[in-house]
């Protein structure tokens, strides 16, 4: 039986979802040739790709600002969609664990976060190198990045959850939430700002909470900038909202992974 | 028996499932359904099951296809609710073993017994001072870190018996797993540890079609017939109900070729 007595649920419950992110994470590389330098290799040529792009081809005079702002919105955004997209499979691809084992399936959505996460750090790990190069400043205010990051996490896991259990029902979700992310990146100042768009019309980027996500994540990691915490206080609010009506779902409909085929 | 000594008890336990006979997977299909009313139809899976299964009982369940005996492990590992008016009760923590329980092609030897060791509830350290164990109880000393699509199907057998022994929790539910797998010499050595380190303390709800395996060990067996519990019986007269009113039964109904 146990080799020890001492090991808390809660502790196997974290080990569990931590070994589950990493299998997934290595899963992903495994096999191919560079294998987990990918991981790394992509950000970089993503970035170099838009430097080249945006100096050269399109605006000419695009400023280093501009690359490393655009990187941030795309590396937000891609944790999102890659993240959502994966979360709509989740509970039929996670079947067997939630039929075999006693497990919270809160902690598949955690641990599928958890593995995207990876790579999003190693986006940022890149983004500190480009940023150094175009000698961006920093200061302690770098640290409020932290829950602006938790937030994303959770808004997340809890999109996933809401998502996994409709699609039980409705599988072309798939199609239609491909046409709802398009909608979404184009209503997020990725590309542009938002201070260009009409002030009255403004309100209505807060109907995606990334928004907030996105221009706090430009304060903190391009201009040093103290975060909005208005717009913070909303995103969480947002955020707990998703994740209650995700976990509502899942109590009520997760079932039905396990009685269909 | 006392309350406490009860592992699982199931009160008025029905699971009526809706099928539709038109597919109703997309958003088209169910639009479709709701205007022009689509009609479905219901299953009876399970039929007013009431059952209590004591702590540390080896306990059988069998049946013919489809009568229901998967529904009712789900049912009592709370996978799926039962029809409204039924209630589960279960005193412990469960594991479902199956032998086809999932492995990842991709991974090594080494990272799927770290996942699934996880999975069945071992903590990280207990796992790395088991892991040369169970590789050595496997006899895959020589393919530890080789990807797993790379094992042949017994190599793969004998990882997933050596890793499932390992399973922590109080009730297990056996679905068509049990014992040896692999040639004459590992059967042996896996027959042993199975009954020695699985099955030791605990309770035990063994789903099989194997009529030997289900006399040797359970003491009392539950048998379904379209999702009907017609008796609950120690083995031998659980078997010959068994024989007599669902074999026979099915063979009598079965078209005869020369009358038609």
């Amino acid at each position: 039986m146990r080799d020890t007595a001492t090991i808390s649920t809660s502790q196997l419950r974290l080990e569990r979802i931590w070994v589950l992110a990493k299998t997934d994470f290595v899963q992903r590389y495994y096999g191919s040739g560079l294998g987990l330098i990918w991981a790394l290799l992509n950000p970089l040529l993503r970035i170099i790709v838009y430097y080249l792009a945006f100096t050269y081809l399109i605006y000419r005079d695009a400023s280093a600002d501009f690359i490393l702002y655009l990187f941030l919105g795309l590396m937000i955004w891609q944790y999102f969609s890659e993240n959502t997209n994966k979360g709509l499979r989740l509970l039929k691809a996670k079947k067997y664990l939630v039929q075999n084992v006693e497990i919270n399936k809160v902690d598949i959505y955690l641990s599928s976060a958890l593995s995207t996460s990876f790579s999003f750090f190693l986006n940022v790990v890149v983004y500190f190198i480009f940023a150094a190069f175009f000698d961006v400043q920093y200061s302690i205010r770098l640290l409020t990045l932290l829950p602006v990051f938790v937030i994303l996490y959770l808004i997340v896991v809890g999109v996933s959850m809401l998502l996994s259990c409709v699609f039980l029902y409705f599988k072309d979700l798939q199609h239609l939430w491909d046409i709802i992310l398009l909608v979404g990146m184009w209503s997020l100042p990725i590309f542009w700002d938002y201070n260009i768009i009409l002030e009255e019309y403004q309100i209505l980027l807060y109907g995606n909470p990334l928004t907030g996500l996105l221009i706090n994540t430009r304060y903190a990691m391009l201009y040093d900038s103290p975060i909005d915490w208005m717009l913070m206080g909303y995103d969480l609010l947002y955020a707990l909202i998703i994740v209650a009506l995700g976990l509502l779902a899942l109590e009520k409909f997760s079932h039905k992974a396990v009685e269909t085929q | 028996m006392k309350r406490s000594d009860i592992a699982i008890s199931l009160k008025n336990v029905s699971k009526t499932y809706r099928v539709s006979d038109i597919r109703s997977e997309t958003l088209r299909d169910r639009l479709a359904q709701v205007v022009m009313g689509g009609s479905s139809r219901k299953i009876e899976a399970l039929k007013n099951i009431n059952l209590d299964i004591y702590k540390g009982e080896f306990f059988g369940i069998i049946g013919h296809n489809g009568s229901g005996k998967s529904t009712l492990i789900n049912i009592m590992s709370k996978a799926i609710p039962p029809d409204k008016g039924g209630t589960v009760i279960r005193n412990g923590n469960y594991i479902r073993l199956s032998l086809g329980m999932g492995f990842n092609p991709e991974l090594t030897a080494r990272q799927n017994i770290m996942v699934n060791a996880s999975i069945l509830g071992l903590s990280m350290r207990e796992i790395k001072s088991r892991t040369p164990e169970i590789i050595a109880f496997a006899e895959l000393e020589n393919f530890v870190d080789t990807q797993i699509k790379f094992f042949s199907k017994g190599m793969k057998a004998r990882l997933a018996f050596a890793v499932a022994v390992h399973a922590q929790a109080d009730i297990l539910f056996m679905d068509e797993f049990f014992g040896g797998v692999g040639d004459e010499r590992f059967k042996e050595k896996a027959d042993t540890v199975f009954k020695e380190q699985l099955l030791k303390n605990r309770t035990i709800v063994h789903v099989s079609h194997s009529l030997k395996n289900i006399q040797e060990y359970c003491e009392r067996v539950l048998v379904l017939d379209h999702g009907m519990p017609i008796a609950l019986e120690e083995p031998a007269k659980a078997i010959e109900v068994y024989r007599n009113e669902v074999i026979k039964k099915k063979l009598q109904t079965r078209p005869n070729p020369q009358n038609t």
